[in-house]
């Protein structure tokens, strides 16, 4: 009796089993496969870096932030800015950082404060890894990565 | 900015309902209640569940989808075997327990190490001297000579000297430059080869050989060199085949194994009738006659599930077999030194091509030579080396991790 009942399911139970093999091996492949693309994707933003700011002062709430920057970026609080700051002695476009001949270079774009390790800058101004550059009253830390900085 | 890793919930979930389903249906096999059964089937689900989350808890790098694929295939290996002999099935599972543990100690040593330095020239002349014993001490098993008898259990040293053979290519091959600097590299594969092929290990043979040349090819990108590689290895079989007259045997069976069928043909016969039977999706689990196959829980294994589970399962557990694949060899291309690199290909590569030559015997693709599919087969030798090069390559990821997340951190970004 029993026998004819396990003969009857053993049959008709092999299609479950394809059923979930199968299941089981397409989300492996697509979990797999969104996860690589994902990292891949921060990866391949993050290589893009040439280096971060690090907030030091003037936003307690995100102090010691590290935002990356690009081979170019404008600072500011507008919604345009690459690196958006939001506090209220920040202009809408504040300044902008980019790299030249393996230097990276701090321009001011407007008449609000920019300064350079304390000290007014109106003129583009090369900045290097550990100084500390201030927009209105936030200041960040500089880091370019040591491959890609030029050796003075 | 984050890296998320993605839930694995729903696949282990799948596999828990998988193993289950199938030891539950086992239970009522053989016209009585076998607890037993169950009681198996909920043992290796706990086993799974904890293996995974420990080890995703301690490693938290570790490439989990590599895992998740070789818990199926070891799954639906400890069913079949239980289908076919249920004691040989606990002692899978007792194994699977201890290589785990050794699979760890390996990821272990391989996430601090850097090459082995001077130590390979060691671990060459160990498995040459492994290589050595079995045709000394061996018993012979099944045509070859390939096991030593320790009393208390017998193990094959050929698989252990595989990992060996892997570990100095690697060294060789990230190291050297100049061609000439590979002499003692290629005189030692040339020995193992030939040790193998004395001992009548013919699958391992081809297996060494194979990696040697994927290997060879993948460090040094020399198309000419591998090409002469590939017809120093012809020769080799062309001479072997007149020389040694059990390989002459093993291609004579494959080209007609129908003459021979009560003798040396009845087991590739029994296995191709075997698969016939079972079509496309299979006759069911238990109702197939494993036991008319020579081997049937070790190196026929792959023609039990074609029987019971259809043709189809056989290529889905293919599929598993490529999804390791692909993420050893992402692995792999992600290493931070050559080393690492060449050492998880070789693992990739090894267990891949296992892999092949034993389904492609099985089918009558290639000639038929005695090697287990990795972590399918039952064999406390062979299911032990397949975890220790899982652990390698595992290593390896958590290793790739661990550079990743350094990089991801110095740019304020994280993963999860």
């Amino acid at each position: 009796m029993l026998d004819s009942i396990y003969k009857i399911m053993a049959t008709g139970m092999r299609f479950w089993f394809l059923f979930l093999a199968i299941l089981i091996v397409i989300l492996l492949i697509a979990v797999s496969r969104k996860e690589y693309r994902e990292r891949k994707a921060v990866l391949g933003e993050i290589g893009q870096y040439i280096g971060y700011l690090e907030i030091v002062g003037g936003l307690p709430e995100a102090q010691g932030t590290r935002i990356g920057i690009a081979s170019e970026n404008t600072i500011g609080s507008g919604r345009g800015a690459d690196i958006v700051i939001r506090h209220p002695s920040v202009q809408r476009v504040h300044a902008m950082i980019y790299m030249k001949d393996r230097a990276l270079i701090l321009s001011p774009l407007t008449k609000g404060v920019t300064q350079i390790n304390g000290r007014r800058a109106n003129n583009a101004y090369e900045v290097h890894t550990g100084d500390v550059i201030t927009f209105g009253d936030v200041s960040a830390k500089v880091f370019i990565r040591p491959e890609l900085e030029r050796i003075v | 900015m984050k890296i998320s890793r993605r839930s694995t919930k729903a696949i282990l979930f799948l596999q828990q309902i998988f193993i289950l389903s199938a030891f539950g249906l086992l239970t009522i096999q053989n016209g009585n209640l076998d607890f037993m059964a169950i009681a198996m089937g909920v043992a290796l689900c706990v086993f799974n569940l904890l293996q995974y989350n420990i080890l995703k808890a301690a490693f938290r790098h570790m490439d989990r989808f590599v895992l998740l694929a070789a818990q199926f295939l070891w799954s639906v290996g400890i069913i079949v075997i239980y289908r076919i002999n249920p004691e040989y099935a606990f002692k899978q599972g007792i194994i699977l327990f201890g290589s785990t543990i050794v699979s760890v100690i390996v990821m272990l040593v391989i996430r601090k190490s850097h090459d082995f330095g001077k130590w390979n020239w060691l671990f060459m002349l160990l498995a040459i001297a492994l290589l050595g014993s079995t045709l000394i001490l061996s018993k012979t098993i099944g045509g070859a000579k390939n096991w030593i008898d320790l009393k208390i259990f017998s193990f094959q040293p050929s698989e252990f000297a595989k990992i060996l053979f892997i570990m100095g290519s690697a060294y060789f091959l990230s190291t050297r430059e100049k061609l000439f600097s590979f002499f003692p590299y290629i005189l030692f594969t040339g020995i193992c080869v030939i040790l193998l092929v004395a001992a009548k290990e013919l699958g391992t043979g081809l297996l060494l050989c194979g990696t040697f040349l994927i290997l060879f090819f993948a460090a040094t990108g020399r198309i000419f060199l591998t090409l002469i590689g590939v017809g120093v290895f012809g020769v080799g079989a062309y001479a072997s085949y007149h020389i040694f007259s059990h390989v002459r045997t093993r291609v004579e069976v494959w080209l007609d194994p129908w003459s021979s069928y009560n003798d040396q043909g009845y087991q590739i016969v029994q296995g191709l009738m075997a698969l016939a039977s079972g079509g496309l999706f299979g006759v069911g689990l238990g109702n197939g006659m494993p036991n008319v196959i020579p081997a049937s829980h070790t190196d026929y294994i792959f023609s039990v599930i074609g029987e019971e589970f259809g043709i189809l399962f056989a290529a889905v557990v293919i599929v598993f077999y490529l999804v390791f694949i692909v993420r050893g060899m992402l692995i792999a291309l992600n290493a931070e030194n050559i080393y690492d690199a060449l050492l998880v290909f070789g693992c990739t590569c090894m267990l891949s091509l296992q892999g092949f030559i034993i389904i492609g015997g099985v089918i009558k693709l290639i000639p038929l030579t005695g090697i287990t599919l990795p972590f399918i087969s039952y064999g406390g030798s062979s299911l032990l080396s397949s975890m220790i090069q899982l652990g390698i390559i595992e290593g390896v990821a958590i290793k790739n991790g661990k550079k990743e997340e350094k990089e991801l951190r110095m740019m304020g970004a994280d993963v999860l």
